[in-house]
C-alpha cells in the first residue's frame, strides 16, 4: 500500500492539502503537486498529518 | 532485420494513447480518467522509410506493478528498442517516478513532456532544455491532442539513448525529483477558473451527490427522449413508405412458404409484415438493428464520450465510493458499470483497472448480471413501454434489486476484503470534437461489425431450429423450468437459445408469444440476467479464467430463475407494477443501508495484523 501512494507522489515529509471529504467514512480529496487524488477512507484514516497551516497546506509524515 | 519496437510508457492520464493515435493513425479509445487502456496495442509507423512496431501501454505509476494492467507495463519495457516517456507538464513531480525508474533501465529512452499548453494555463513554467540536460535524454514538449511536437518526437527518436542512473531507493528517487523540479519549474500563482471551481462542487458530497443525480437523470432522459424521437422519425420517414413496400415487393418475388422467404422475409400476420415479428433477415433483423438499437446507441454513447472525455467519471466514483463499497467495491468500480451500459465487453475489459482478483470477480459478476447493454435496453425499453411504464420500471427495479442483495452477499460470502479507493482525479476538460466523433464512429463500427453477423446468426439458427424441430423437443423437455417456475409458453425457451448470441434479437423474440404484460416483464428480466451474450462470456473467461467463470454462470442462473420465478409469482396477481417496484427499490436501498459494509473492517483487520507482525519481528 505504501509503495502505491508513494508512486503517487505521497511520501513522508511531503506537502498535502485537504480539497474535501464525503460524509459517512467516504474517500477524501487531497491535493499533492498540484494533482488530486481520492483516497478511500481506509486509506486516507492511515495516514498521518502534520498540520501546517489551518487554512491551507497540511503536511503528512 | 528485425522490426524495431517502440514502447510508449507514462502514468495513467497523460495522453499516450492520443500520442500513439498521432503516431500511427489507428485508432484507439481516450477519454479524460486514469485506466482507459487496459491492454497493450499495436500500431506502426515509418520513421525514415524504416518501419517501427509501436506499442501503446496501459498507465503506471511505476515499474512495481500493484494491478493486472500495469503488470503489462512493466514487463514490457525490457523489450523494447526504445521507450518513449509520455509526461503530464502540468504534475511533473508524480511523473518524474517513473521516468526515474526508467533512467536506471538499460533502454534508449526519450521523454516527451505532454500537455505543456495546459501547464501553461496553470501557471507551471518548465525549462526545457535544463531540464534535458539534467535528464540525460532527449525531452520533446508537445501538445498530443492538436499535434503539435509530435514530428519533433519522430525526429528525435534515433537521438534516444539509456539514462545510465544509478539504482536509486524510493526515498532517494524522491529526494532526486525534488532537486530536479527545483531547477527546472517555476510556478506562478493564479485564480481558479470556473472549470476548477465546478471541479470542487462536484466532489464536495453537499453539491457533488444532487450534481450527480442531475447529470445521470439528465443522459437518461437525453438518450431515451431524443431516441424515441428519432426512432420515431425513421419509422415515418423510411421504414414504413420506403423499406416495407419493397419487402412487400421481395415477398411476392420469393412467394410466401418457401424457405428463403422464410429465412429473409419470416412469417406474415394475415398478409401483413409486422417488422418487430415477422423475425426474418430482412425483416426484423434489420429493423432491429437501424430502427430500434442503432438510434439510442449513438445517443448514449455521444453522452457517454462527453462524460469520459470532460473528466466527470472520476469524480463519480468519489460521490458513489460509500455506496460500492457495501457491495465489495470501490468507487472506481463505478466505471466498468457506466461503461456496462453501453456494452458489457469493455466494461468487464476496464474492471482490470481493480486491485484484487476478488473485486474483479466481483464486478465482472454483477456487470454480466445486472447490467442491461444499450442494444438490450433499447429494446426492452421499446416493447415493455406499451404495456406501460410501471412494467419497465419493475424490470429496472428488479435488477437494481439484484444488484444490490447479489453484490452484498458477494462480499459477505467472498474471503479477502476489498482495499479502499486510490485514484487520481484528473482536471476538468473540454471535450475535444474530433477525438469525440472518433470515438463514436469507432464504437459504432465495432457495433456493426460485431453485432451484426450474430444477430443474423442468431435469427437463421432459429429458423433452422423450428423448421427442423429441435424446438419443440427443448419447449418439451424444458417445459417444467419454464411453464413451472417463470409461467411462460413453452416455446419461449426458443428465446432463451437466441440469447445466448444476442440479447436484443432475443427480447425482440417475445413478441410473436403473445405474451401478458407480466408474462412479458419476466421473459426479459430473465433474459437480462440469466446468461452473458456470446461476445461476452469470451471476454469473461479471458478476464476471469474458466473457475471464475464457471461459479459466476452458476450465480447467473440461479439469480435469473428465482428473479424470474419472483415476478411470475408476484406482478399483477399480488401486487400491481408500480408497487411491485417501488418495493423492490425500497428493499434494495434498505439491505443497502442496513446491512453492507463488512469489507471495511476486514480491511481494518488485515492491516492491523501485518502491522502487529511488522511490529513483532522489530522485536
Amino acid at each position: 500500500m505504501t509503495a502505491r501512494l508513494q508512486s503517487l507522489g505521497l511520501y513522508p515529509g511531503q506537502k498535502i492539502t485537504k480539497i474535501s471529504s464525503v460524509f459517512q467514512k467516504g474517500p477524501v480529496v487531497i491535493e499533492v503537486n498540484r494533482s488530486q487524488v481520492a483516497l478511500g477512507y481506509g486509506r486516507a484514516s492511515r495516514i498521518y498529518i502534520e498540520l501546517v497551516r489551518q487554512t491551507g497546506d497540511r503536511q503528512d509524515s | 532485420m528485425k522490426m524495431g519496437r517502440i514502447v510508449l510508457v507514462g502514468n495513467p492520464n497523460v495522453g499516450k494513447s492520443v500520442v500513439f493515435s498521432q503516431l500511427t493513425g489507428a485508432r484507439v479509445v481516450v477519454s479524460n480518467y486514469p485506466g482507459t487502456t487496459v491492454e497493450l496495442t499495436r500500431g506502426q509507423m515509418n520513421v525514415r522509410d524504416r518501419e517501427y512496431e509501436l506499442l501503446d501501454s496501459p498507465g503506471t505509476y511505476s515499474l512495481d506493478p500493484t494491478n493486472r494492467a500495469e503488470e503489462v507495463t512493466a514487463n514490457l519495457v525490457g523489450t523494447a528498442n526504445v521507450v518513449v516517456n509520455v509526461v503530464d507538464a502540468t504534475n511533473l513531480e508524480r511523473n518524474l517516478y517513473l521516468t526515474r525508474q526508467l533512467l536506471e533501465k538499460p533502454v534508449p529512452l526519450v521523454v516527451v513532456l505532454n500537455m505543456v499548453d495546459e501547464a501553461l494555463s496553470k501557471g507551471v513554467h518548465i525549462d526545457v532544455r535544463s531540464l534535458q540536460e539534467l535528464l540525460g535524454v532527449p525531452v520533446i514538449p508537445t501538445v498530443a491532442i492538436s499535434g503539435e511536437g509530435l514530428s519533433q518526437l519522430v525526429a528525435n527518436l534515433s537521438r534516444a539513448q539509456p539514462g545510465q542512473a544509478d539504482p536509486l531507493s524510493p526515498d532517494e528517487r524522491w529526494a532526486w525529483i525534488g532537486a530536479v523540479t527545483r531547477k527546472v519549474q517555476k510556478i506562478t500563482r493564479r485564480h481558479p477558473t470556473w472549470l476548477e471551481a465546478l471541479a470542487l462542487a462536484s466532489i464536495k458530497p453537499l453539491t457533488g451527490i444532487p450534481l450527480a443525480a442531475a447529470i445521470l437523470f439528465f443522459l437518461v432522459k437525453f438518450v431515451s427522449g431524443v431516441g424515441e424521437m428519432i426512432e420515431d422519425l425513421l419509422l415515418n420517414v423510411f421504414f414504413e413508405p420506403v423499406y416495407l413496400p419493397a419487402m412487400y415487393y421481395l415477398s411476392d418475388l420469393l412467394g410466401e412458404g418457401s424457405f428463403l422467404h422464410g429465412l429473409l422475409i419470416g412469417d406474415l400476420h394475415q398478409g401483413q409484415i409486422l417488422l418487430e415479428e415477422s423475425m426474418g433477415l430482412l425483416t426484423t433483423g434489420v429493423f432491429i438493428v437501424f430502427g430500434i438499437v442503432l438510434p439510442f446507441l449513438v445517443l448514449f454513447y455521444l453522452g457517454l464520450g462527453f462524460l469520459e472525455d470532460c473528466g466527470y467519471l472520476p469524480r463519480l466514483a468519489v460521490m458513489t465510493d460509500r455506496l460500492m463499497h457495501r457491495l465489495g467495491l470501490h468507487g472506481f468500480a463505478i466505471i466498468p458499470m457506466i461503461l456496462g451500459l453501453g456494452c458489457n465487453v469493455p466494461a468487464i475489459m476496464s474492471a482490470r483497472s481493480l486491485e484484487s482478483r476478488r473485486e474483479r470477480f466481483l464486478a465482472c459478476t454483477l456487470i454480466a448480471i445486472t447490467i442491461p447493454c444499450a442494444a438490450q435496453m433499447s429494446m426492452v425499453v421499446g416493447l415493455v413501454a406499451r404495456y406501460g411504464t410501471a412494467y419497465l420500471a419493475v424490470i429496472f427495479a428488479t435488477l437494481f434489486f439484484i444488484w444490490a442483495v447479489l453484490g452484498l452477499l458477494l462480499d459477505k460470502v467472498l474471503p479477502g476484503y476489498t482495499p479502499s479507493m486510490i485514484m487520481e482525479i484528473p482536471p476538468y476538460r473540454w471535450p475535444h470534437l474530433k477525438s469525440q466523433l472518433q470515438k463514436l464512429q469507432m464504437r459504432l463500427s465495432h457495433f456493426l461489425l460485431e453485432a451484426l453477423p450474430f444477430i443474423f446468426l442468431g435469427i437463421l439458427i432459429i429458423n433452422l431450429f423450428y423448421i427442423s424441430g429441435v424446438i419443440k423437443f427443448l419447449a418439451g423437455a424444458l417445459s417444467p423450468v419454464v411453464k413451472g417456475l417463470l409461467g411462460l409458453p413453452g416455446e419461449a425457451v426458443s428465446t432463451l437459445l437466441v440469447g445466448v448470441l444476442r440479447k436484443d434479437v432475443a427480447v425482440a423474440m417475445l413478441v410473436p408469444l403473445g405474451l401478458t404484460a407480466s408474462q412479458f416483464v419476466t421473459g426479459a428480466t430473465v433474459l437480462a440476467t440469466y446468461f452473458p451474450c456470446a461476445a461476452t462470456f469470451i471476454i469473461l473467461y479471458k478476464e476471469l479464467g474458466a473457475r471464475d467463470l464457471l461459479a459466476s454462470v452458476f450465480l447467473m442462473i440461479i439469480t435469473s430463475l428465482s428473479a424470474g420465478t419472483m415476478i411470475n409469482l408476484l406482478l399483477d396477481t399480488v401486487l400491481p407494477p408500480a408497487l411491485l417496484a417501488l418495493l423492490l427499490v425500497g428493499l434494495g436501498i434498505m439491505i443497502i443501508v442496513f446491512f453492507g459494509g463488512t469489507s471495511d473492517r476486514r480491511e481494518d483487520l488485515a492491516i492491523s495484523k501485518s502491522n502487529i507482525s511488522t511490529w513483532k519481528r522489530g522485536i
